[in-house]
């Protein structure tokens, strides 16, 4: 496993002691708060993570903050634990999109199986993330008249319908494709496509 | 004839020596005022106050002896039995209205005294029926209280359960990671003392009967936050303490008071709920109002008092709430002038304030 972090906010002191002891036992790396404040006061973490949060705390509640990170465009994946098994709490919870809504006193067992999901499921995010930045990198690199031939290719078209389009050779329109395909580093046409998606290139239809 | 009853031949006896001696003195009174134009008025008075005070059989004991001490020392002739026909409508003439008084006087004297007794059965009735009332309201706010104490007892609870595993996956790491393991199983002795603390608070609260011991108002205070953490978090009110440095020492219930302290912070709480403008803050204060008494407050940052008499939120039954009952209030104050002291309410700069006082116990610092 490359170096992951998890945050735990809950304001109660031993809670958070305990659960700091049980999740660096198995390795991994842990920062508590006391408060929804004091972590957002710590930058983003650059490795894969996830959060522990007390549904009931002061000042900002748990679903607050989870809202406030959604709202800042934050991935991070949240274990929510709370006190009460409060159904409606719980539901929106995970409707906004928490990973897991544990009951106190919960097993120890079940936190790491939560925290190693979302663990995960960030991981795949942030790998995700990475890919689309390359991939826009990459298309960023195009020159307008390279960008205009391949939004034309993934939309089907043939080298002489795009020639005709854009009023050139069909030979230029050949030689402008293959920089294209060169430039994203695609291996085929269905490849050059799945790109597009991935970073939003609109079809033109 | 039916045996008497000590107590009413002793009665009985007392009514007709009160007759003797209220006609006795009547006479020897009249006597002393040599020819009176009105002889009766004294004997009259005499015989309500036999009647009133002896019952009716000695009333009119009372009523033969001053109609023979009138016809034998105040009229003609003197000093005689006899009658003739004037004497006898003299006689009539004082006698009948004499009678009558006596009866109108029993039964109004029968009437109070039935009076008197249904108000004291209903006085007594009265008391039964509050004190089930602060029966019943102090097992509704324990109801509530076991909710918060649910909560807090969940709290060492998990912590215990997360440091137990924490404690033995140190111990399995190769090599057994010993400090942090035994810094785990420090944290579980810790937790386990936390809830005994919170279990012998439960204890405390189910002890029904009022236990007056002495008190620091101060630990009374704390205690009752303690226990509204849950519905201070919930309803996103801050809560300030200011207690006194030094408290002199009450005589007190401990629960009891704690209930009043929780039923007014709980009212703020659900009063500043709905307030959606201003900070919610609970502020309970104690301090010592001299040498003879401490005074504590719960003061809001709610709407303050609704308008009128603010006397009026103590009678019982009356609530602002939808769905209070209201008796919170009036059995906080039947709680604290129990105590032998006073709770009131006015309004603060920003809200409302409850607050009471309890007198210093005696020979207390």
């Amino acid at each position: 496993m490359t170096e992951s972090i998890v945050f735990v906010v809950d304001d109660d002191t031993a809670a958070r002691s305990a659960m700091e002891s049980l999740l660096r036992s198995v390795g991994l790396l842990v920062e508590t708060f006391g408060s929804p404040a004091e972590f957002l006061r710590r930058s983003a973490a650059e490795c894969p993570c996830c959060l522990v949060l007390d549904v009931r705390l002061p000042g900002m509640s748990g679903l607050e903050l989870q809202r406030h990170l959604r709202s800042a465009r934050s991935n991070i994946p949240i274990i929510f634990i709370t006190g009460h098994g409060d159904i409606p709490m719980s539901v929106e919870a995970m409707k906004a999109g928490a990973v897991e809504f544990l009951t106190k006193p919960f097993r120890g067992q079940d936190l790491l199986d939560a925290i190693h999901n979302a663990i995960e499921r960030n991981r795949g995010d942030r790998e995700d993330e990475a890919r689309i930045a390359e991939l826009r990198r990459r298309t960023g690199a195009l020159t307008p008249r390279e960008r205009e031939v391949m939004e034309r290719v993934i939309a089907g078209l043939l080298n002489k319908q795009i020639a005709a389009e854009l009023g050139t050779s069909e030979r230029t329109v050949k030689i402008q494709r293959a920089s294209v395909m060169k430039k994203m580093g695609a291996d085929s046409l269905p490849d050059l496509v799945r790109m597009a998606e991935k970073t939003g290139i609109a079809l033109k239809g | 004839m039916q045996f008497m009853q000590p107590s009413e031949r002793r009665q009985a006896v007392w009514g007709y020596a009160l007759a003797i001696l209220c006609a006795g003195s009547a006479l020897t009174v009249t006597a002393s005022l040599r020819n009176p134009l009105f002889p009766t008025p004294l004997f009259f008075a005499a015989i309500v106050i036999t009647t009133w005070y002896g019952g009716s059989v000695p009333g009119f004991v009372a009523i033969a002896l001053a109609t023979l001490s009138l016809n034998y020392y105040f009229i003609p002739p003197l000093g005689s039995m006899s009658l003739n026909k004037p004497e006898i409508l003299y006689l009539l003439e004082f006698a009948l209205p004499a009678s009558l008084t006596c009866w109108f006087v029993r039964k109004r004297r029968i009437t109070e005294t039935m009076l008197r007794e249904s108000r004291d059965k209903l006085q007594s009735r009265i008391e039964q029926r509050q004190a089930e009332l602060a029966r019943v309201s102090r097992m509704m706010t324990i109801g509530e209280m076991g909710v918060s104490i649910a909560h807090e007892v969940n709290q060492p609870l998990m912590a215990l359960v997360l440091n137990g595993e924490a404690c033995l996956r140190w111990l399995r790491a190769d090599p057994p990671n010993l400090p942090e393991a035994r810094k785990a199983a420090g944290h579980i002795i810790e937790e386990g003392h936390r809830a005994g603390a919170i279990v012998q608070r439960i204890r405390a609260l189910a002890k029904t009967s009022p236990k007056r011991v002495v008190l620091d108002v101060n630990e009374v205070a704390t205690e009752a936050a303690a226990l509204l953490q849950k519905e201070l978090a919930r309803n996103r009110v801050a809560l300030r303490t200011e207690l006194a440095r030094t408290l002199p020492r009450v005589r007190g219930d401990r629960v009891q008071l704690q209930q009043v302290i929780f039923n007014l912070a709980m009212n703020a709480i659900e009063i500043m709920s709905m307030e959606t403008e201003r900070a919610r803050e609970l502020r309970i204060r104690t301090e010592a109002e001299g040498s003879e008494s401490i005074i504590v407050a719960v003061e809001d940052t709610g709407p303050g008092l609704p308008s009128g008499d603010p006397e009026e939120l103590f009678t019982a039954f009356f609530t602002t709430k939808e769905d209070g009952i209201g008796i919170g209030l009036s059995i906080s104050r039947t709680i604290v002038e129990a105590h032998g002291g006073r709770l009131w309410a006015g309004n603060s700069g920003g809200g409302a304030v409850f607050q009471f006082r309890l007198p210093v116990m005696e020979g207390a610092l």
